[in-house]
């Protein structure tokens, strides 16, 4: 069974390479995307495949990528958000979680955090997928 | 009409700016400070599986992957300090008895340890435990004034933290130096530090005694 589809939105370029590096380690048969371009919010999220599990950076163009998920949400249900920060504080964990993420979480520091995180979340189930690893 | 002290809005404004920068620094760098440390990491495990070997590299990775580590600590000590800074506060008491649970207190009368005061009692607790680590700490309880803080009512807690070596309160140590005290028990209590004296007391230090002043609210615990 294929598992979810992955979009990375992270406008960090070396964060997004490498957290695909990482992904591609611990579900290689994953389907994923990634977008650094800020101008492209909400709508590569509200627009990403069916049940997708998106990536998505706090700050994103200097602003505050938190706002966007009301609108996520609303549109597309089924679309699960983890919120990524280099640094993130309890407040704007729930402020992220009230406003619909799944998860708000700080990344980690070292690749075998990284490995156990994205491990967590993806389960059993869904390190599989189609073989295509993409960028756009 | 109402009407604002200029040195007042001033100060205000550099607070502000202060508060700003310092989120800046602790947040934004960490982002930077992750992708050498990840790369560095990435780096080494694309020459292991080549099967590349390098004594020069092994100790060059090993080095950037321990400036990451000390830097990431130091970069975390203050972030603590910001959020302590950012914190939302809610009115918060604890009786002195809750607080110092657990520790050998040594009361200048005995009722001491039944007054309330006037912080969230977590605040105080989480120094004391960082503090004292997994062994025992001595705490001395004095309480200043008769009332409650109107009428200059504080409870004074006093101990040793054995790594400080600087004064003249934790936050100065820290922040004089986050080589030395990021990631230490001195960190915990500068953040304690920030927490309480925005809820009106103090903490002061003339290395290794600290002293934790704590406005006292009227009458006794129950």
């Amino acid at each position: 069974m294929p598992g979810r589809p992955i979009l990375i939105v992270d406008d960090d370029i070396d964060h997004a390479v490498i957290l695909r590096t990482v992904l591609a380690s611990v579900a290689p048969d994953a389907t994923t995307e990634v977008c650094t371009d800020p101008g492209r919010m909400p709508d590569v999220v509200i627009e990403s495949a069916t049940d997708a599990l998106v990536f998505m950076d706090r700050r994103l163009g200097g602003a505050d990528s938190i706002a966007y998920l009301d609108a996520v949400r609303e549109a597309r249900p089924d679309v699960r958000v983890v919120l990524l920060s280099s640094a993130l504080a309890e407040e704007d964990r729930m402020r992220a979680l009230d406003a619909g993420a799944s998860e708000a979480i700080e990344k980690p520091g070292t690749l075998a955090e990284w490995r156990a995180l994205l491990a967590r979340i993806l389960g059993p189930d869904e390190r599989s997928g189609d073989a295509a690893i993409r960028a756009s | 009409m109402l009407s604002i002290d200029p040195a007042t809005a001033q100060d205000e404004v550099q607070q502000a700016l202060l508060d700003s920068l310092l989120y800046s620094v602790s947040h934004d760098l960490r982002s930077p400070l992750l992708t050498m440390s990840l790369s560095a990491e990435l780096l080494e495990d694309a020459l292991a599986r080549a099967g590349v070997t390098s004594e020069g590299g092994t100790v060059a990775l090993s080095s950037l992957r321990q400036g990451a580590a000390d830097l990431d600590r130091m970069l975390q000590a203050l972030m603590q300090i910001s959020r302590a800074r950012r914190k939302v506060l809610e009115p918060a008491r604890g009786a002195l008895a809750l607080i110092l649970g657990g520790y050998h207190v040594t009361p200048e009368d005995s009722d001491a340890l039944r007054r309330v005061v006037l912080v969230d009692p977590l605040h105080v607790r989480d120094a004391l435990d960082a503090v004292a680590g997994e062994g025992p700490l001595a705490v001395r309880l004095s309480v200043e004034g008769v009332d409650d803080v109107a009428e200059g009512g504080r409870a004074r807690l006093e101990f040793e933290a054995a790594t400080l070596e600087h004064g003249p309160t934790p936050l100065h140590a820290l922040t004089g130096s986050l080589k030395q005290y990021a990631g230490t028990p001195i960190e915990a209590l500068a953040f304690a530090q920030v927490l309480i004296e925005r809820q009106g007391g103090a903490i002061e230090a003339d290395a290794p005694r600290v002293s934790i002043a704590l406005p006292l609210a009227g009458g006794t615990a129950s």
